[in-house]
């Protein structure tokens, strides 16, 4: 039990910061703007997506 | 016969029951445990899971030995349905029973407790305990509670289902990795099944969403919008069971993540609803449990298409001529049985009445002579059958042989039935030809050499 509430204690230290994190509502002023300024990231993310999904089933269906 | 098939398949086969009831015993008295010892439900979950970890793994390894790609696919679809599980109960947390999310839900750490007691709400002696709060106190705009119509604070669970504090950006984005990485594994194996293509294609859409939260998560720190975060103050209601008060807001610069990066690209406020104005979108998690929906259900339905042919993998390699359909229905028909280093399969002479086929381990066969030592035949291994020549000739009856494991050994063993059903090419249920001619061919081999190996033992 003592080394349970060790292990919880290490892995608590790392995430009590970010309670809440994934909830809560919009900052003030961020909207499209934010987003158009980081649209780079959403483009290089889609584009990674994409030849992972093409480089995948191309494995699959070579095996065919 | 289907659910007969998936019946086994979801059961221990190699595993002893009394293992089974001695892991059911401990994970009980641990559950027992922690519900008086007043722990919080993801404890009281965790303490009832832990001992049977060991064992589902030793039974996944042995699935996947015996059964190959399907039982992958099997135990993939039942960690997808755990996984579901998971992000409905969220949901069911928000909309059916007022949870608020705040995930992973509070600690009971030092700030949460000074809070609690500034604000008189927990007696000064009590420590710290690091636990996680199981219900949260509703927070108005102000960061103070809401009262319900009655006058007291609104009150709900943490919403971050049963583990919440697993509710972390790259916990997702992990197991959406392993979603899609995995069903590319499965649809190696079984590339027409049209199910896992279109959970193949929920899972390319929604690691989009978690490759772009979580890159931001990570690697965009520059804190430049001006926003609160909300202050708890915790104290415990029963047991180690901790609740979150809701004492206030301080102001704080937040990064692109904590300003709104954290919705994605498609949720309410994320960035389709920001880039088109257009307002209606499911919140995050009810949008995420759709994606999961979107993906358990085919995989669910990819892994039926594949278990109504179930098959053992060394009945496939001894009875190569069988249909698919026949080495499932085969694989019903079969018992696991075990056997340890040094024991006796069956010695010379015995009865005839069924045969093996070697899943695991070495078995050395014998001949055992009057008035001279034992002669070594041959070692046999997995893939292989032996016992099927008393069975292949009405007259012998007995054993010709003794087959003895040389390490420990695990077989399938096929009835007297069973077999005559694989021989009988007219009426059986098998009706294999192919297989019959196959059979007698290796038997008239066997029979060769121990005949020869006989004789030479006599010279």
């Amino acid at each position: 039990m003592k080394n349970l509430f060790i292990f919880q204690f290490a892995v608590y230290l790392n995430l009590y910061a970010v309670a809440m994190a994934s909830s809560g509502p919009l900052a003030d002023g961020f909207g499209a703007e934010a987003w158009l300024d980081k649209i780079h990231v959403v483009l290089c993310v889609v584009a990674l997506v994409f030849f992972m999904t093409a480089a995948l089933i191309y494995i699959i269906l070579k095996r065919k | 016969m289907f659910i007969k098939k998936m019946g086994r398949f979801l059961s221990f086969e190699s595993v002893d029951l009394k293992m089974v009831l001695i892991t059911a015993l401990i994970s009980y008295l641990l559950q027992i445990n922690a519900i008086i010892s007043g722990e919080p439900l993801y404890l009281i979950a965790f303490y009832t899971l832990i001992p049977w970890i060991p064992l589902l793994a030793l039974e996944g390894v042995w699935k996947i030995q015996n059964y190959a790609a399907v039982a992958f696919l099997g135990l993939f679809t039942i960690l997808q349905l755990g996984h579901f599980a998971e992000h409905f109960i969220q949901v069911l947390q928000i909309d059916l029973w007022d949870g608020t999310v705040a995930c992973p839900p509070p600690l009971d750490n030092f700030e949460n407790v000074s809070r609690a007691i500034s604000n008189g709400l927990r007696d000064s002696q009590l420590d710290p305990t690091m636990y996680s709060v199981e219900q949260i106190i509703k927070p108005g705009p102000d960061g103070l509670s809401i009262l319900g119509l009655d006058g007291e604070p609104l009150i709900g669970p943490a919403a971050c289902a049963v583990f919440g504090q697993l509710d972390l950006e790259v916990v997702h984005l992990v197991w959406e990795l392993i979603g899609l990485f995995g069903t590319a594994g499965c649809l190696y194996f079984f590339s027409r099944n049209i199910f896992l293509w279109i959970a193949f294609a929920c899972l390319c859409w929604h690691a989009l969403e978690h490759l772009t939260i979580t890159y931001f998560y990570y690697f965009d720190q520059e804190a430049i919008w001006s926003g609160y975060r909300q202050l708890w103050a915790t104290y415990p209601v029963s047991g180690n069971s901790f609740v979150a008060h809701p004492v206030g807001k301080e102001p704080a610069m937040l990064n692109f993540y904590e300003a709104g990066g954290k919705f994605g690209l498609m949720a309410k406020f994320g960035m389709f609803e920001q880039l088109t104005g257009f307002s209606g979108m499911p919140g995050r998690a009810q949008l995420h449990m759709g994606y999961n929906l979107a993906i358990t259900v085919p995989t669910v339905l990819g892994f039926i298409k594949e278990a109504t042919v179930i098959r053992n993998k060394y009945l496939e390699q001894s009875f190569s001529k069988l249909s698919t359909q026949e080495l499932s229905n085969l694989s019903l028909k079969v018992k696991n049985v075990k056997y340890k280093k040094g024991e006796r399969v069956f010695s010379q002479g015995d009865l005839s009445d069924r045969c093996f086929v070697i899943t695991k381990g070495k078995a050395d066969v014998i001949l055992e002579q009057e008035n001279s030592p034992e002669l070594y035949l041959a070692t046999l291994s997995a893939g292989q059958i032996f016992g099927e020549i008393g069975l292949l000739d009405d007259k012998a009856k007995l054993r010709s042989a003794t087959i003895a494991a040389k390490t420990a050994l695990e077989c399938l063993e096929i009835d007297k039935k069973t077999f005559a059903d694989l021989m009988d090419s007219e009426t059986g249920e098998f009706r294999s030809d192919d297989t019959k001619k196959e059979l007698l061919k290796l038997a008239n081999i066997r029979l060769e050499d121990i005949d020869r190996q006989g004789h030479l033992g006599d010279s």
